[in-house]
Formats: C-alpha cells, structure tokens, sequence
C-alpha cells in the first residue's frame, strides 16, 4: 500500500510504475522462498509460491514493457490476492492446511491478520485496477483497513492470545478511520 | 447529538491546525472547507496513510520483533513480518 501511495499520490507516476515496484518485491520473496525450499520448513507450498510469482512476474514484465495486457495482468493479480486473503481471513486454519504453512500454535492467530493485510491490499489492488481514481482507491483501502482493525483488535480471541499491544491497534483503526472518512465523505 | 460531535472534532482539528502551524503543516487540516470533523484535505490524509504504511512496512522488515513480539526471533516470524512487509 505504502509504494503504491507513494508512487500514485505523492509522485503522481503511473499505475504500471507503482505495480512494478510492487510485483517485484513480490517476485523477490517468492524467488527466494523456493531457491531455499522454504516449503519444506515454513510454508507457503511451492505451488502457492509459484502462483504469486507467475501472476506478479506478468505484471511487471507487461509494466516495464508498456505492454498492452498490463491491465489483464494487474487485474488477474488483484483478484489472486483477493481470493487468497478470503482463505486466510475467514478461515484462517483452512488457509494454513490450503496454503502449507508450518508454524506454531500461534499460527491460526497469525493467519488472520495476514489475511486482513491481503485482503486490504487486494481492495486497493481492485479498485486501482477497475479504473476508480488512486485517490477514491485509498479512500477504500483505509476504510476496509480500520474495520479489520477493530475486528482483529477488539473481537478476535485467537489475536488476543498473542498480546498484541491494543493502543497501537488503536492508533492504526483511528488513523485508518480519519484517512477513510477525509477522502470518502 | 451529531452536531455537538461536529463542533467539538472541528475545534479538535483548529486546535491542531494551530499546534501545527510553526512547523508548517497547518495546511494538512482544513476543517472549514471539508464541512465540520474529521476534515483533513483528502490528498494529505492519502499521503499520510501512505507515510504510516511505509515506515509500518519498513519496520516489519527491519525490527520483527518490534511487530510481533510474541514469536520472537524465529525463522517462521521472520516469514510472517515479510509478509506483512509486503503488503504494507
């Protein structure tokens, strides 16, 4: 979120600028999760590596190339990491056995919140890529952003475990909450 | 009940405008033209949400233990905060 933000309203650069930058730090992880066959050891499985890398390798060579199939591309991307953060964030120990995760017993708690990061990038990541302004986007992205802070900060028991401090969880619903309403309202 | 609300974020917003203001950033909160509370300029209420992300992402990278202290230093908090980096 922070590049894109960075690139679209700070710099007033292009979308493809932004989704370049974005897809190849992707690319980076994924790269360097299966050359050290970390679905052996931590998860996510290398079909799951290969998925990101193959939707995010397409987005930025399609960027970087001003190819006329960058939307498609930016498009199928932001419905993959929709419908992966679905899988985490509803059910987060599905989303573990779907998506190989080796972890702990903190595992479940953990997949839930990893779930609303996707899942309020996948709604910036959406309304970029269906054509509503960078600035409407965010708009969007924060208020989905301090509704899943409030969810995972104040009723979620599995987080509560984790003893995640509650005033920064605040701090982010409230900032989320005053970004949303400025641009929105 | 909703317009005392009103009153009292927007003189929350005014007061902050004035304490911001020797560092010049009295522009970042325009209560009077966004109509009443909660009236930051929407593209400096972007640019901060963008702020708050990348110093969040940067952190997450950087420090681990700083976002989720409960897992310690192990390998497999290092892959949770890479992908809370991420998408940060």
């Amino acid at each position: 979120m922070g590049i894109s933000i960075y690139g679209l309203i700070f710099k007033g650069y292009d979308l493809k600028v932004s989704a370049a930058i974005n897809s190849l730090l992707w690319i980076a992880d994924c790269l360097s999760s299966l050359l050290n066959n970390e679905s052996e050891t931590l998860g996510p499985t290398k079909a799951g590596d290969i998925s990101f890398l193959t939707f995010n390798a397409a987005v930025a060579y399609s960027a970087l190339n001003n190819l006329p199939w960058f939307g498609t591309a930016f498009k199928a991307n932001a419905l993959l990491t929709f419908v992966s953060s679905l899988s985490c964030m509803i059910s987060p120990s599905f989303g573990i056995k779907f998506w190989g995760v080796k972890g702990d017993d903190d595992s479940t708690a953990y997949m839930s919140l990893i779930g609303d990061h996707l899942f309020t990038r996948g709604v910036l990541m959406n309304s970029l890529a269906w054509g509503i302004d960078p600035l409407t986007a965010v708009g969007y992205g924060s208020a989905t952003a301090s509704i899943l802070h409030v969810r995972n900060g104040f009723f979620n028991s599995d987080v509560e475990k984790l003893g995640i401090d509650k005033r920064a969880y605040s701090f982010w619903a409230v900032s989320c909450a005053v970004v949303a309403t400025s641009i929105l309202v | 009940m909703k317009v005392i609300l009103k009153i009292i974020l927007s003189l929350t917003a005014i007061q902050l405008s004035i304490a911001m203001a020797p560092f010049k950033r009295a522009e970042l909160l325009l209560p009077i033209s966004r109509g009443g509370a909660f009236a930051i300029d929407p593209n400096s209420a972007a640019k901060i949400m963008g702020t708050l992300c990348l110093v969040q992402g940067t952190q997450s990278a950087l420090a681990p233990t700083l976002t989720f202290p409960h897992g310690g230093e192990s390998p497999v908090n290092a892959m949770r905060n890479w992908y809370t980096a991420l998408d940060y």
